[in-house]
Parts: structure tokens; sequence; C-alpha cells
């Protein structure tokens, strides 16, 4: 890890993990509109079922649940656990600032012990594996080639997504 | 290969003729009492159960408090439970495992439940998260090759309210010690002995073959497919093994868990847990007929990596007499041939459809195998199509 990395104050930290997170979830709301496999995988979510993403002992997380069949996204902070859910954590905060910077893969995050899975085993790869098509769209071409399988196909153009992701942000 | 990886293994491995001796001493050593002995019914009727009791008794400090030995083919969530409750009101403080996949399996799931103070393993699915709160001490005694259960920190198991399969992964399971005595692998039929060789071949190659390798693991899979090559050339000579080769090969058996534990499997793994999920076939028959055709498959992208590993299951003279183009395709003939000549020399099934797998069955073991997470470690995207082009020419 290099020097400067460290050198950033934590609340700094937690704010860029806070806009990544951000990110990614509009990126998940988007690619639920755009991508079939992503919308597939939604769509099969039972109601009431949560899917945490965030840090291992971090305060806030990202949600994403079904009410009433409709698909919704938010951070929580102090998310308490129910038997109804998945969490995917990231074991520190430099990890996910690694991840969800798109420097290396969901895939390979798990390869090199990153994440850490609270719940079914399968409904996590389930989970991963759509996190990662998400990443597809986000990461920049250069990302995309370095970190992410080529045979990894997308649905639609990369930029229908991000410019949905931007103008979520705007507004 | 990744510049940033996690190598851990803390199992002591207790291997030689009549290692079995030092069972008491190494339980004393990490602190057991009262023991709980899991294995199943075969164990018990070969007699290995009264050998450990034996040699248990022999130490005033060890005392076997109950014996398990219910344990079925393909352990589930319901056994592990029962052995809890047997563990809990027996006042029982340690584990000895004494068996093949199943049995090792259980009593890492059971040593998990009791060093989380979990009463419910359901609770306890997921990789990495569960944190220990006490530590019993764990041994195994393996009676099979092969499968490296005895080494790693994973284990899959059957809910059979839900018809579903658990996985569980967490350093907490690993065994403290595992002792590894050919006398209790004699019993095993001379095919199964030799699928067992097989699957440990085909863990080292993909172990070495996976994204997830790192110099630590890949030279444990390497000088296993060594020794391995060598046994084997032995075995098409003299057509039987001796005792120490027995011992060679439990000790490949011990590094291709070590080698496997690191770097999960590759894709002839998924569609292997897939397969086993939804019938009654041998994990390491089902291995042997897919791992051909998935090695075939993926030749262009692993064509490196192959002609290093003919580097070492063939001899030098031998190696540098290949075209160097020609040395992956040379490494996987070679491979697909031993593999069929040994299921063909059995008599063992070397199509799915003759395992009793269904073709109706396959868009299912599809899916499921998609959503394996040993594919989470792989290179390449799959998607069902690809799984099913594969079974298709396995079935």
């Amino acid at each position: 890890m290099s020097k400067k990395y460290n050198a950033k104050p934590l609340r700094i930290r937690k704010s860029y993990s806070l806009f990544n997170s951000y990110v990614y979830l509009s990126g998940v709301k988007a690619c639920y509109k755009h991508d079939s496999r992503v919308r597939k995988i939604f769509d099969e979510m039972p109601d009431g079922f949560d899917l945490v993403i965030g840090v291992l002992d971090r305060h806030h997380a990202a949600l994403i649940t079904k009410l009433d069949g409709e698909l919704q996204c938010k951070i929580v902070v102090d998310y308490i656990s129910s038997n109804n859910s998945l969490q995917i954590m990231f074991k520190n905060l430099a990890s996910e600032e690694i991840v969800l910077g798109n420097r290396i893969s969901f895939f390979q995050a798990y390869t090199q012990g990153r994440l850490i899975t609270v719940g079914d085993n399968l409904l996590a790869v389930k989970y991963i594996k759509m996190m990662m098509i998400v990443q597809s769209y986000l990461a920049s071409i250069r990302q995309r080639k370095e970190s992410l399988p080529e045979s990894l196909p997308l649905e639609v153009a990369p930029a229908v997504v991000k410019s949905r992701v931007m103008f979520r942000g705007l507004i | 290969m990744n510049k940033f990886y996690q190598f851990a293994n803390k199992v002591k491995i207790v291997t030689g003729k009549d290692s079995i001796n030092e069972l008491a001493k190494e339980m004393v050593l990490f602190g057991a009492r009262n023991i709980l002995v899991v294995s199943d019914r075969n164990i018990k009727k070969l007699g290995y159960i009264d050998v450990i009791k034996k040699i248990v008794s022999t130490n005033t400090r060890l005392r076997i408090n109950a014996t398990y030995v219910n344990v079925p083919r393909g352990s589930s969530m319901d056994t592990i439970e029962e052995a809890y409750t047997l563990f809990k009101d027996n006042s029982c403080d340690s584990i000895i495992a004494c068996g093949g996949g199943s049995v090792i399996n259980t009593a890492k799931c059971l040593k998990l439940m009791v060093a989380t103070k979990t009463k419910k393993l359901s609770q306890l699915c997921g990789t990495g998260y569960a944190r220990k709160q006490d530590d019993i001490p764990f041994g195994v005694v393996a009676t099979t090759v092969g499968g490296g259960s005895d080494i790693d920190e994973t284990a899959s198991i059957i809910d059979e309210r839900n018809m579903t399969r658990h996985e569980f992964s967490s350093e907490i399971m690993q065994p403290d010690f595992c002792i590894l005595d050919p006398t209790f692998v004699k019993s095993l039929p001379e095919d199964r002995f030799l699928l067992g060789g097989i699957e440990l071949l085909i863990n080292s190659v993909e172990a070495y073959l996976n994204k997830r390798y790192n110099p630590i693991s890949n030279n444990y899979a390497l000088f296993s497919i060594k020794i391995l090559s060598n046994i084997f050339d032995d075995f098409v000579v003299s057509g039987k093994l001796d005792e120490n080769k027995c011992i060679e090969l439990q000790e490949c058996s011990a590094m291709s868990g070590m080698a496997l534990a690191s770097s999960l499997g590759g894709l002839s793994h998924a569609l292997t847990n897939a397969i086993c999920a939804c019938s009654q076939a041998y994990h390491n028959l089902v291995l042997a007929v897919v791992f051909p055709v998935c090695l075939a498959e993926r030749l262009d992208e692993n064509r490196e990596d192959c002609a290093t590993l003919l580097r070492y299951t063939v001899p030098q003279k031998e190696w540098s007499a290949i075209d160097k183009n020609k040395r992956a395709g040379y490494f996987v003939e070679k491979s697909c041939t031993f593999i069929k000549a040994v299921l063909e020399k059995y008599g063992l099934a070397h199509r799915l459809k003759d395992m009793g797998v269904e073709r109706e069955s396959l868009e299912h073991i599809a899916e499921l195998a998609c959503n394996d997470s040993v594919l989470l470690t792989s290179a390449k995207w799959y998607e069902k199509s690809d799984m099913m082009k594969i079974l298709e020419m396995c079935w």
C-alpha cells in the first residue's frame, strides 16, 4: 500500500467509500433497467430479502431490498442483520476502495480473500456475479481490459448505464 | 500470478507406518480429555473404531465419552446437529474423526458449531465470517485418499429439509492434526484406491491452473503431480501398489489438499459438485469423467501452464524431444488417455448417463454449476450454455 494512501484521513476515506457505494447502487438500478441478467436475478429475489454490501465492522452499508415487488436501493447506517438477508462484506476500507474504484474485479477480490459472505453461499455467488456485471459497465475501458474477464459480455453500451448513473447523481 | 494472496495451513501431518500410535499423544498435546469419535458404520465394521479406542485407552488422561457412527454418504445438516447434541450431552471437549470426506466434513462443521457456540448450523453459512469463541482439539484419521478434506477449511453440506447444499468455509474448521496411516487405507478396493489417486492428480492440476494460485500452493501442486506421475508409471508396470507407494500417495493427498485449499479448484470441480448434488454418483468418478473434457475445453486458455505441467509428468529426455508448441496438447492427451485407461480397466462408468444422471437434469446441473463459488476464482466468465456444452459431451 502506498504512503499516499495511508496519509488520507479516515473521514475522507469514509466519504470516498460512501460515494463509491452510492455510485454502485445507482449502477445496480441502471443495470436492473438495461441488463436482462441483472433483472433476472432481482426478479427472482424474494420479497423482503435484504442484500447488504459494506465493510466489516463499519457503520454504513449499501442495502438493496425488495418491497412489494419494487427494488429499493439505499445507504443505511448500522444495519441489523436479519435471517432473510445476505451480506457481502469487504474485510476493510482499503479492499472496498480498490474494488469499488474498479482497480480489481469482484472475482479477484473473492480470490484474494478480501470478501466475506454471511448467508447462503450459492446466493452469494449469484450476487457477486451480478455485482461483477454492474462493475463491467461502470469500469473504464482500461480497467475492463486489466481486471475483468474478456468473455464477460455487455448487453448495452456502458455509456447508457454511466449516463443514467450520472443523471441520478445530478438530481 | 496474484500479487496479493493469503495462504494458511495449520494442520499438523503425522504420516508413516503405524503412525496411528501417535493419536493419543497428539490428543493430549492439544489439550483433549473427553473425546467424541465421529465415524460411519462401514468404518465401525472394519474395526477401526476399536483400534482408536485401544490406542486412546493407553493414555490415562484421555477418555472416549461417546461415539457417533451415523454419518451417511454426503453429510447433512440434521446429522451434524444430532452429533452436536451428543457432544454436549456427554460433556465432550474434543473430536476425533475417522473416515472419508463425509465424516471429516461432519466433524469440521461440528467443530465450527462448538467453537462459535452456535446451536444452529444454518446461522454459520458463508465464508470466513465465523468468529472463534472456544477452542477444541480436533484430530483426523484419514481412511481414504483423494479428497483433501482432511486438510482444507471448507465443507459442503446437504440441507435435506430444503433440498439444497450449503457451503461452509472458515479457518476454525481445520483440524489440528491429521494421521495418514497406510494400514487405514488398505481396506479400500483397488479401483477406489486408484480413483482416489486420479482425484489427487486432478485436484493438483486444477489447483495449478486456477487463477487463485500463489507460489506456495503452486509448489505443493507441482510436487504432488511429480510424485503422482511416478506412482502411476510404477502402477502401470507392476499392476499394484506396495505400502511405500501407499504412503507416498497419502503424502500427495495432503499436498494436493493444501494446494486446493488455497486455490479452491476449477471448472471440473464446479460441475462435479453440481452433478453430485443432483445424483448419487461418486464424487471422484464424476470428476474423472468431467475433467478430461474440461481440460480439453480450456486448452487455449491454459496452454502455457499445461506445457509447464508436462515437464513434471514425463522424463526430461521425452520432454525435450516434444515440439515446444505441442507440449500442452501432449499433456492433455496423456492425462485423458491415462484416466480413460483406468476407467476401462476396472469397468467403471465413463459417461454420466451410466452413473444414473438423467438427461432432463442437465439444465438444472448447469445452473447449479454456474453458481458454484469455485467459478469465482476462474479467469473466464461462464454462462449456462458453456456448462451445457460440456455436460452434453460428458453425458
